[in-house]
């Protein structure tokens, strides 16, 4: 009797406020009631809850200190009188990129050697092939590239393991085509002056195929088989509507392709690219709420995981991330944008395993939602000591379980429709169908061939 | 009822007004809201200081993000989301810096911060008279100082739902969150206020 009424207590706990405030009802008042009858101490609790919410309820509001108004109207119409001072103008540029700049610069430090310059499909042949090849060495004497203090993760500045999705070509790309296209759709008005130069040479290292200084000394070499993502906005043109000009298609952020794939896309697929799309809809439609990118890998230390997300801009006030299906969404992040700030996930989050997850942000001038795919987290375990590293909405937040010394995977965070091109070796077994069982699952087309190159097409 | 729909008629009007650049349309919303934005930065930060910095920021971001609102939302929430925004983001920075009573509490609190040792259980009395008063602003001050110790999203709904008098869904609005969570977080909220406050049950029935 004792334990049922305890069980009861726990159960009926969390609605005890509620019904001091006389909010609850129904049959959970009802049986709230019968509770309280025969339990003293939850009655008790129920009382005092009463006397604190009067408590509150009752602390009067202070005055307005009378200088006040008068202050802030001053201000309002300070600001409504000022140009634009160019640190404005110099931070809605500089934040973006510098956030961008630094995932390119992790993505060069972290990505296999055998990315660079090479064609993934042709490189990432066997795991012997990535092995052999060494690391750049560091540079003497230049300075690391230069990243926004935000980007750095507490726990661990450096990530031991690397795997890294190479954002750094289709970033740098898309950066380029996405301010061709806000260009010519920007009204003369909203225009801004020239952008000054990045802050960083990591952006322009990434454009001259030149990756920035790297402490090879911190890194470790990367684990293989190594999938890289081949990011196009194109896909096969049987599988994607056909850019009409609607206002869909021009909100849609383009930003990201390999040198040349666009074009080809665009000659396959008749008009499909970025480029297409985004002069397509330079008549009718507004500038793109925003494009992100997202970068996941482990944290020094071999356990943890980080998220890093970029905005093509800085955001009017903050974004919120939420991830998981409709109905299960959580609240992962909020907080500020356009600085890349990483966001340290958990096991709980992600799930133990290969997983397709549905993210969406929103900030003040629209919501965009992705997929985020984690095929393969390895060796997940429950072994180690759970140490909480933050608290996300009130319960600890543990870094992830996860051995990333043995990791290989991918991440990819995609706009839908995206057609994903995975060119690297996929690993054989349940990780990988796992992968395509879920993406499938949740209405993604999937196409193998062979080994090699998975594609995946959210039709619309 | 009718009042209130007299009141969001001329909100409405004031912000098409003030999206158009009608500065002395926003003055009216600074006005209007005024009170409410104060004294939720200021039940934030803990800070009278900072609650004005706050207040100050959060107007001006909210005449410059004007164009942005669209009106899904009502203007009150719209703009107590930049208010809290503002607000959580100064706490922060001063999360650790000790709050004085006073700026807690009335500012007639003074250094004269309550000393609760000290005072005895005042007498009732018809009209209130000097302990009274004392007894009103420690309360005041203890239930300011347990609010101000709760975690962030704790602090937040309490102050929007008990204080502000926010429904449900203004507040999950506000927070971005669900209305679930909302409930939730305020029955947790209250409970760690009764612990908080357990020791002072007293002088809450006052």
């Amino acid at each position: 009797m004792n334990e049922g009424l305890s069980r009861e207590c726990e159960k009926l706990r969390e609605r005890l406020a509620e019904y001091a405030e006389g909010k609850l009802g129904g049959r959970l008042r009802a049986r709230m009631e019968r509770h309280l009858a025969q339990c003293a101490r939850c009655a008790a609790e129920v009382e005092e809850i009463r006397a604190v919410i009067e408590a509150v309820r009752a602390v009067p509001s202070e005055a307005v200190p009378e200088h006040l108004v008068a202050r802030v109207r001053r201000a309002v119409h300070e600001r409504a009188s000022a140009p634009p001072a160019p640190g404005q103008l110099w931070t809605r540029v500089a934040v973006p990129v510098a956030a961008l700049t630094a995932l390119i610069a992790i993505g060069f430090a972290l990505r296999p050697p055998s990315y660079r310059g090479a064609a993934p499909t042709k490189a990432l042949k066997s795991e012997t092939a990535l092995r052999e090849r060494p690391l750049t060495p560091p540079v003497p004497g230049r300075a690391r590239p230069s990243r926004p203090p935000t980007i750095e993760i507490a726990e661990a500045p450096q990530p031991e393991v690397a795997w890294q999705a190479n954002e750094s070509e289709w970033m740098a790309r898309g950066r380029d085509e996405a301010a061709t296209a806000d260009a010519a759709t920007a009204a003369p008005a909203e225009r801004e002056p020239p952008a000054a130069p990045a802050p960083s040479d990591g952006l322009a290292a990434a454009r001259e195929g030149t990756p920035p200084t790297f402490d090879a000394a911190k890194s470790v070499a990367p684990p293989a088989p190594v999938l890289a993502p081949d990011y196009h906005r194109g896909g096969p043109a049987e599988t994607r509507p056909r850019s009409g000009g609607t206002r869909r298609d021009a909100e849609r952020v383009e930003p990201y392709a390999l040198p040349g794939q666009a074009e080809a896309k665009a000659r396959a697929g008749g008009a499909e690219g970025f480029a297409a799309g985004g002069a397509s809809g330079a008549e009718e439609a507004p500038p793109p709420p925003f494009g992100a990118v997202a970068a996941l890998h482990g944290i020094e230390g071999h356990r943890g995981v980080a998220l890093h997300l970029g905005f093509d801009r800085p955001l009017a006030e903050e974004i919120a991330v939420t991830l998981g299906r409709p109905g299960e969404r959580r609240l992962l992040y909020r907080g500020p944008s356009g600085q890349g700030q990483p966001i340290v996930l958990s096991a709980e989050h992600l799930g133990p395993g290969p997983a397709a997850v549905p993210v969406t942000i929103e900030s003040e001038v629209g919501r965009r939602d992705y997929m985020l795919f984690v095929p393969t987290m390895a060796r997940l375990g429950e072994s180690a000591p759970r140490a909480p590293v933050g608290r996300f909405d009130d319960e600890p937040v543990f870094k992830v379980l996860a051995d990333f010394s043995a990791l290989t995977g991918i991440v990819v965070l995609a706009e839908e429709p995206l057609s994903a091109t995975f060119a690297g070796q996929i690993p054989p077994g349940p990780p990988a169908a796992s992968l395509e069982s879920m993406a499938a699952s949740m209405g993604f087309e999937v196409k193998r061939e062979g080994d090699l190159v998975l594609t995946l097409t959210h039709p619309r | 009822m009718h009042a209130r729909e007299a009141g969001s008629s001329q909100v409405r009007d004031l912000v098409a007004r003030a999206k158009q650049g009608d500065r002395e349309a926003f003055d009216g919303l600074v006005e209007r809201y005024m009170p409410q934005v104060f004294n939720l930065a200021l039940r934030i930060t803990g800070s009278r200081e900072e609650a004005e910095d706050c207040v100050q920021e959060a107007f001006v971001r909210a005449f410059s993000a004007l164009r942005k609102y669209r009106g899904e939302a009502a203007f009150s929430t719209w703009l107590y989301r930049i208010a809290v925004n503002v607000s959580n983001d100064a706490a922060r920075r001063l999360a650790g810096h000790p709050v004085s009573a006073s700026d807690l509490a009335n500012p007639d609190a003074g250094d004269d911060a309550p000393d609760l040792e000290r005072v005895g259980r005042p007498t009732k009395q018809q009209e209130p008279g000097p302990e009274d008063h004392l007894v009103a602003r420690q309360r005041r001050h203890v239930i300011l100082q347990a609010i101000h110790s709760l975690p962030e999203h704790h602090r937040t709904v309490v102050l929007l739902y008990d204080m502000q008098a926010l429904s449900y869904e203004e507040i999950a609005r506000i927070t971005k969150t669900r209305v679930g969570t909302v409930k939730s977080r305020l029955n947790r909220a209250r409970l760690a206020l009764k612990d908080l406050l357990a020791e002072h049950v007293e002088l809450l029935r006052e």
